[in-house]
């Protein structure tokens, strides 16, 4: 999902997969369903993608990305 | 070397119930610069029992209790339950084992994450902790145009809540106020168990109404409608070629500042305690005595403060770039190839501060919050080839490369910065690929991206001058008994003003030729085994303590000419020469692996709170160093 969208694309969390520590650890961070997340940025080569949510910025791996569904 | 923490109740009861005051809260929220306006520059630095956290300890006085409260800063954490060995110590902390009593926590929180930050205020609620709640980065909420309603947050959270601004002493007195009227929990909460997916969920969103409910527009200052400056610049510094450029100008200000910059000033410190040495010599019967108080004591406390000049500036700019909020990019930007290794973004600048010294390198992980990843950059940063092995590669080169074909120097030295970096990488991969794969993914791998800010000369000079004290603090004992023994080694037994006959006598001699065998497989006899004994001391010893061992002292060309001169001359006992081109390649693959500096060895144990790191490093490189430098002596001999 993170790579089809463009820089500035806000999307809707409908759910975050994994396993139970890591999507406990997403949500803590604030990750839930529901939460409006915004890519701010990617960093090259298959890099950290930066996104905003709840107005903080964070840069998360493509392999934590992954976890959380839109 | 710096007390433990004491978690045991303590004389100033009365005062704070004999528990430290506790600073909690997120990563990057302003907490240590809190500590610091609370306790100025009466901080230190204490070690939590087996842990190797940086924790900070001071005293917080202007609280109208005369003697003031110990306060201590804590790792950052999300939540309660702990995402890593760190986030582990605030854990402990918050419900010390066997204490009957909670501390009093300050849980500090960013007014402009509320939303978010507030989940952890609910669950500090929910343990039965005695709470105030400290709010900070109240300009830049304003600046976006919002406020908190105090009163309205401190009903739903049944918490006391203090805006708190560094600048503004009074601030910091209501704070002080609102801690001195928490009650005296005396019941001992446990540790909560962890929530579990459908309460974190809840709790987000109740967090989210309550920041929604307490959070009222003000007036803007500044009207005129502005993206923020991260917007605008993120996707910049991020970019796949402007992003790189500034990157590499950064990351070579900060290569510069230890390499080059503190070159004069560490020569400084050279002279001063070579003069201060001379000094206390010629003030004591010439003997063993005076020779040990100048070139024993006072030249192992120099090899101590040696490190300084590097340490304070690569501090000095690791802290200018962390409150710019420019190093959490530059880590996001060195993330991807590091994290194929099993390291993190963050391990780029102790890694590129390796290639001046390990030492400033090894202090500089302690930005690494995960302890794990951290120990894996302190194991590998002694591979990168320090700024003491470029006298030995300079030399060996010197006598290997002809006259007539300088720029093969400059491509065998690349080769050898090279090599030792291709070194670092493989052994990174293997040891976390050893790792089980459940341990390496269960834990999501986060940065936070501060927002950037103009760096606070006051609060940025104070951090340096902490990390080089805590530095002292830590290795000046370890470092300046080993600088002594070596010396001890090279210096006993012979007596007598020569020192070639010294040397060439001396406990590291004897040593050295009862392990001659050791050394003919690298093409060499126990006068280079010396020098590398000796070279444990600092590597740049190597230089001269071969000159000693080779018999050459004070030459009217220099040092460097005569031992070059003695090098082509000097014969193992069949009557070969010694230095050929397959030992001269072999010395150097041992240089660019091993492990051979006593300083190293002693910052490596304590900042990775490992043995097993620094013996791994000590025995495991100079082993391996050994075994190739013997390899390619048979290949090329």
């Amino acid at each position: 999902m993170w790579s089809s969208l463009n820089l500035g694309d806000e999307v809707i969390l409908t759910d975050v997969e994994g396993g139970d520590s890591r999507v406990r650890h997403l949500m803590e961070l604030g990750f839930t369903r529901g939460t409006r997340v915004r890519l701010l940025a990617r960093a090259p080569f298959g890099g950290p993608v930066v996104v905003e949510v709840r107005g903080a910025r964070l840069a998360i791996r493509l392999s934590d990305a992954a976890c959380l569904k839109a | 070397m710096p007390e433990g923490l004491n978690l045991a109740p303590g004389k100033s009861a009365r005062a704070s119930n004999g528990l430290p005051v506790v600073l909690v809260g997120p990563p990057n929220v302003g907490k240590s610069t809190l500590f610091q306006a609370l306790t100025g520059v009466r901080a230190r630095i204490v070690n939590y029992p087996g842990a190797t956290v940086d924790l900070q300890e001071g005293r917080w006085v202007g609280t109208g209790t005369g003697e003031g409260w110990r306060v201590l800063d804590t790792p950052g954490i999300v939540g309660l339950e702990p995402r890593g060995a760190d986030e582990a110590v605030t854990r402990q902390i918050l419900f010390p084992a066997g204490v009957a009593r909670n501390p009093r926590v300050v849980l500090v929180l960013d007014q402009t994450q509320l939303a978010r930050h507030l989940y952890l205020a609910f669950q500090l609620r929910e343990a039965g902790l005695p709470v105030v709640v400290a709010l900070t980065m109240g300009d830049l909420l304003a600046e976006q145009g919002h406020e908190v309603r105090v009163a309205d947050l401190e009903a739903s959270l049944r918490m006391p809540v203090v805006r708190v601004d560094t600048g503004d002493p009074k601030s910091l007195e209501v704070l002080a106020e609102a801690v001195a009227a928490l009650p005296v929990v005396t019941t001992a909460p446990e540790p909560p168990v962890p929530w579990d997916r459908a309460r974190v969920e809840d709790a987000r969103q109740d967090a989210d109404a309550l920041a929604l409910r307490v959070l009222v527009p003000v007036p803007r200052p500044d009207p005129r409608v502005r993206l923020p400056l991260h917007e605008r610049l993120d996707p910049w510094l991020l970019h796949p070629f402007w992003g790189f450029l500034v990157f590499f100008v950064a990351m070579a200000a900060v290569f510069s500042a230890v390499f080059w910059v503190a070159q004069p000033a560490m020569e400084v410190v050279d002279a001063l305690v070579g003069s201060a040495g001379g000094w206390l010599h010629d003030r004591l019967p010439p003997g063993a005595l005076a020779d040990f108080v100048r070139d024993g004591l006072v030249a192992g406390l120099g090899s101590v403060l040696m490190f300084v000049p590097q340490i304070a500036l690569l501090f000095l700019a690791m802290i200018l770039l962390e409150d710019s909020g420019y190093l959490a990019r530059a880590a996001t930007m060195a993330d991807r190839p590091l994290s194929v290794l099993g390291l993190e973004g963050r391990s780029f600048v102790p890694l590129l501060s390796g290639f001046a010294c390990a030492i400033p390198a090894m202090l500089a992980t302690r930005t690494i919050p995960d302890a794990r990843i951290r120990r894996l950059t302190i194991l590998v940063v002694p591979l990168a080839s320090c700024s003491a092995r470029l006298p030995v590669y300079a030399l060996i080169l010197g006598f290997l490369v002809p006259a007539d074909k300088p720029w093969l120097g400059g491509v065998a030295l690349a080769t050898l910065y090279l090599g030792g970096l291709a070194l670092a990488a493989l052994l990174a991969w293997c040891v976390s690929r050893a790792l089980p794969a459940d341990v390496r993914a269960s834990v999501p791998f986060v940065l936070e991206l501060p927002v950037y800010r103009r760096p606070v000369a006051k609060r940025v000079i104070q951090g340096v001058l902490l990390k080089v004290r805590s530095y002292l603090e830590r290795a000046t004992l370890p470092i300046t008994i080993v600088a002594t023994l070596l010396w001890a080694a090279t210096y006993f037994p012979v007596a007598g003003d020569d020192p070639v006959l010294r040397m060439q006598g001396s406990y590291a001699a004897h040593w050295g030729k009862a392990i001659d065998f050791a050394f003919a497989p690298l093409g060499l006899d126990w006068r280079a085994g010396v020098a590398l004994i000796a070279a444990f001391a600092a590597r740049e010893v190597f230089v001269a303590s071969l000159a000693l061992a080779l018999g050459v002292t004070a030459v009217r060309d220099g040092l460097q000419a005569g031992l070059l001169a003695s090098m082509a001359k000097a014969t193992l006992q069949d009557g070969a020469p010694m230095f050929t081109l397959a030992s001269g390649v072999a010395l150097l693959v041992y240089f660019v692996v091993a492990m051979q500096c006593a300083s190293t060895f002693v910052v490596a144990w304590r900042e990775s709170g490992s043995a097993r790191v620094a013996w791994g490093q000590l025995l495991g490189f100079n082993a391996l160093a050994y075994g190739l430098a013997a390899l390619v002596y048979r290949a090329l001999a």
